[in-house]
């Protein structure tokens, strides 16, 4: 056993609800101890303390990833009245916060259901002053959601979609909302009342980028599944060759498609 | 005479009312670089001495040359005197395969203090500060969980660290409390202990009650009598200091709280000559 192994150790226990209960719980078990000498010392550590030490973690993690993504609903706060970063505070998210894998998949989900759930009930009062309202939140709900798939991405030989990756669809023209409430000026809503269609997707650098669709971006990542070449690809999309490998590389740089090219 | 610079963390949201303050404030630390969307950035840049405080990497671990070149891009820009980075370790070893780790926490932890880390942060550390081109200068981050290992002490770790690597400290008051407070030591003594020597800057923030710790720990506070005092008691040992930093950071911090910490420390250390 090493610094290094034992604190490897530590950070997973403090990480994986699942796999703290297993050190804390199986240790007795001498083999298992023989084989891990790592989980008899963190054993010796008191159990109350690495739950309360886990779920700070974990609800720091959390909300950081709130303010991150949910920023345009927190900016509408004052006038909604609902701020998602105060649903980590409830008992409910608590439970979760206790039985988090921070940053899988899972606790994101279970998170996001809380979240939309506070965000969306009973909202018809929000929905008049502002009536983009679900789009809104659909969207942001979704940047969270593709973060906690960022783990699943890994380099193809050929063009694949990742799972950090999704085109969304929305009534609004949802760029040009979001740049209205950035630049803090009165929000005129009568002409955005245009569906407009985003690729989301989080890339390795821990930013969850979105680009308008166009239908050739949206012919080849729905096609780009795998199995299929990049000359494949573009006979699909009907595009040129140059423009065919444009897009797969930009697509490739905001983490959209997976490909060891 | 010491000439302190004395500033705080940039706060974005609280852009207009610093540059308005520019007067009271020498330098800035960045914990993030700006945003695109920043419209003060220009003219913040062009007002405060700034110091490097971002994330580079995690000391435990080999550099990429990814990760070395956007340190040394980011200390040109902002043409810090020096790099921090915490003494932490937030995400475990990488995998085999590609080098990443399967996760990592975004909230600062400390290593173990054993010899085969601190061999590693020594290494590192030396590669990035040839590298970066200016001095690297460590921050310690509170022990809350203890485990019963052989390690070395807090400050026998830091002595080692700075006399191996040639770093340099910054030395946060609420850390040294709470990691006190840990270990069942008096503050004071627990500094006397550490390489003060080191030490260029000093953060300053205050602490509140956390729920899920049950315990005081840090927070975008301001400081309280106890700690501005264990903050006299450590500016009169560190005869490298060369700067003092309201250390509160969180998007949420209101102005008030910004200009009551940075004006509690201008009062205290601050001298009419900047002190770079």
């Amino acid at each position: 056993m090493t610094g290094r192994s034992l604190h490897d150790t530590l950070l997973r226990v403090l990480r994986d609800s699942a796999f703290r209960e297993q050190v804390l719980d199986q240790c007795d078990h001498a083999a298992a101890c023989a084989h891990h000498p790592e989980w008899h010392v963190i054993r010796r550590v008191s159990k109350d303390d690495l739950t309360n030490m886990a779920r700070f973690l974990a609800r720091h993690y959390y909300t950081e990833r709130i303010v991150r993504l949910f920023r345009h609903i927190r900016r509408l706060s004052p006038r909604t009245g609902r701020d998602p970063r105060l649903v980590l505070d409830s008992p409910q998210v608590q439970v979760i916060l206790d039985h988090a894998v921070v940053g899988s998949r899972q606790t994101a989900e279970n998170l996001m259901s809380c979240i939309e759930e506070y965000l969306l009930e009973n909202d018809s009062a929000i929905r008049l002053q502002l009536p983009f309202w679900r789009d809104l939140v659909h969207y942001q709900v979704t940047m969270f959601r593709l973060e906690a798939c960022r783990e699943d991405q890994r380099p193809m030989h050929l063009p694949c979609r990742s799972a950090s990756a999704r085109i969304a669809e929305f009534e609004w023209d949802l760029p040009a909302i979001i740049a209205a409430l950035h630049s803090s000026q009165e929000l005129l809503i009568e002409d955005k009342k245009v569906a407009s269609k985003l690729l989301i997707s989080a890339c390795a650098d821990q930013q969850v980028i979105t680009h308008r669709c166009s239908s050739s971006v949206q012919l080849l990542f729905e096609a780009a599944d795998g199995t299929k070449t990049v000359e494949q690809l573009r006979q699909h999309a009907g595009l040129s060759k140059q423009h065919t490998e444009e897009m797969l590389g930009q697509m490739k740089a905001i983490g959209a498609i997976q490909w060891k090219d | 005479m010491t000439r302190l610079s004395v500033g705080a963390f940039y706060q974005p949201h609280l852009a207009e009312s610093i540059l308005a303050s520019a007067d009271h404030i020498d330098h800035l630390a960045l914990a993030d670089p700006p945003r695109h969307d920043d419209l003060s950035w220009p003219n913040i840049q062009q007002r405060f001495t700034l110091l490097l405080h971002d994330f580079l990497g995690q000391l435990s671990e080999p550099f990429t040359s990814t990760q070395l070149i956007r340190a040394r891009d980011l200390v040109q820009r902002y043409r810090s005197p020096w790099a921090a980075e915490h003494l932490q370790r937030i995400h475990p070893t990488g995998n085999k395969d590609n080098g990443r780790p399967d996760f990592s926490f975004d909230y600062v932890f400390p290593p173990l203090y054993t010899d085969d880390l601190l061999h590693d942060y020594v290494h590192n550390i030396r590669v990035l500060q040839e590298y970066v081109g200016v001095p690297v200068a460590i921050e310690p981050i509170p022990t809350v969980l203890q485990l019963d290992v052989p390690q070395f002490t807090e400050a026998e770790f830091f002595h080692r660290l700075c006399d191996e690597s040639g770093c340099c400290l910054i030395l946060d008051i609420p850390h040294a409390v709470l990691s006190a407070a840990t270990y069942g030591r008096d503050v004071r003594s627990f500094l006397l202990d550490l390489p003060l020597h080191r030490v260029i800057e000093i953060h300053v923030a205050g602490l509140a009650f956390n729920a899920d710790l049950h315990r005081p720990w840090i927070a975008p506070v301001l400081p309280d009598k106890d700690i501005l005092g264990v903050t006299d008691f450590a500016v009169a040992r560190t005869p490298a200091l060369r700067a003092i930093t309201f250390d509160a950071f969180s998007p949420t911090l209101q102005a008030e709280t910004f200009f009551e910490g940075v004006r509690l420390l201008w009062e205290r250390f601050g001298c009419p000559a900047h002190g770079f």
